[in-house]
């Protein structure tokens, strides 16, 4: 399992795809529960394509495929995601 | 995120197999410390070839600089180290990541620990410290296989002082070396950082066995695993 990087290796691909910094959005991981922010997990770039592993449980969080002209994101391993955002301006929301 | 055509304005040689390249990027939109960037090659035949690198050169800084280490077998470094001279282009795309940063209105102690290139990111955030004159501690700890493939060594000496702290160690053979010498363990983190009573950041970064050692020494220690970042450089860099 040497040959794995953090989250934060999988930055560059998340930020393709989402608007939020995703490396500093927490995850909770559908199979134990543990929470902790995307750079946190154990990322496996030699796959065809990206893959997230829980740093606690080892269970694929996050699969992100990349072909030429478009993207496939598992997340069927994550619970849920919490992601930072600015605040609401005064009396919205 | 776009990609963006950066230009080499200077190619500065570090040790025998690492080069910083200072690039002008028109449409930088700024970074913060620790931050990295995507580099991407693309071959006449239309083979793409894209590495991550980290920034080392502060926010603010009138180009963008990326320190690079040359992995003999890779395929984006050798490129980079050897091949490309002033007034090459090639694309890249960043700031990218917000987790392994460190922002000056952070007044907690800091304590870096950088193995190999691992002291890139490093460096952007020592060289952002004392841009500002920031007052808060800042303390690296950085070790290298031997002198000759020490990174930035002459400007840490200018940079330490004050509230900045550097201490080097070498893991290997060292004739003529005064310093310290071996691996980054819990007693040396304890001599050059902090106790956890003082609730020190701590930001490690190098290849995936230095990462978990000290990182696992740090706790050992006492420090609050929340309180240390890890950014892994892998074997798939090059």
């Amino acid at each position: 399992m040497t040959d794995a990087l953090d989250g934060n290796a999988a930055a560059g691909a998340l930020a393709e795809l989402f608007v939020a910094e995703m490396t500093v959005a927490v995850t909770a991981c559908a199979t134990c529960g543990d929470t902790r922010p995307l750079g946190e997990l154990r990322a496996y770039l030699r796959a065809p394509g990206v893959v997230l592993r829980c740093a606690t449980c080892d269970a694929v969080q996050v699969r992100l495929v990349r072909g030429p002209d478009r993207a496939w994101l598992d997340l069927r391993g994550v619970r849920a995601v919490q992601v930072e955002l600015p605040d609401l301006p005064a009396g919205t929301g | 995120m776009r990609w963006l055509v950066a230009t080499v304005a200077e190619t500065i040689p570090e040790t025998a197999h690492a080069v910083t390249l200072r690039l002008d990027v028109p449409d930088w939109p700024g970074h913060r410390p620790g931050q990295h960037v995507d580099v991407r090659l693309t071959a006449e035949d239309g083979y793409v070839a894209q590495r991550s690198y980290s920034i080392a050169s502060p926010p603010g800084a009138d180009r963008l600089e990326l320190t690079v280490v040359r992995f003999d077998d890779g395929e984006v470094s050798p490129y980079l180290t050897t091949v490309v001279d002033v007034g090459d282009q090639f694309e890249l795309r960043g700031p990218i990541g917000g987790y392994f940063v460190w922002d000056a209105d952070d007044t907690r102690p800091v304590l870096l620990a950088g193995g190999g290139s691992g002291v890139v990111p490093l460096m952007a955030m020592l060289r952002h410290h004392a841009a500002v004159d920031h007052q808060g501690a800042m303390h690296l700890v950085y070790s290298a296989r031997t002198q000759a493939e020490l990174l930035y060594r002459t400007e840490l000496d200018g940079l330490v002082g004050g509230p900045r702290a550097a201490t080097i160690t070498l893991t290997r053979e060292a004739p003529g070396w005064s310093g310290r010498r071996g691996r980054v363990d819990a007693a040396l983190l304890a001599d050059a950082g902090w106790s956890p009573d003082a609730e020190p950041r701590c930001y490690v970064c190098g290849p995936t066995p230095f990462v978990e050692t000290a990182a696992d020494a740090l706790v050992e220690l006492g420090h609050r695993p929340a309180s240390i970042k890890t950014e892994r450089f892998g074997p798939t860099g090059g």
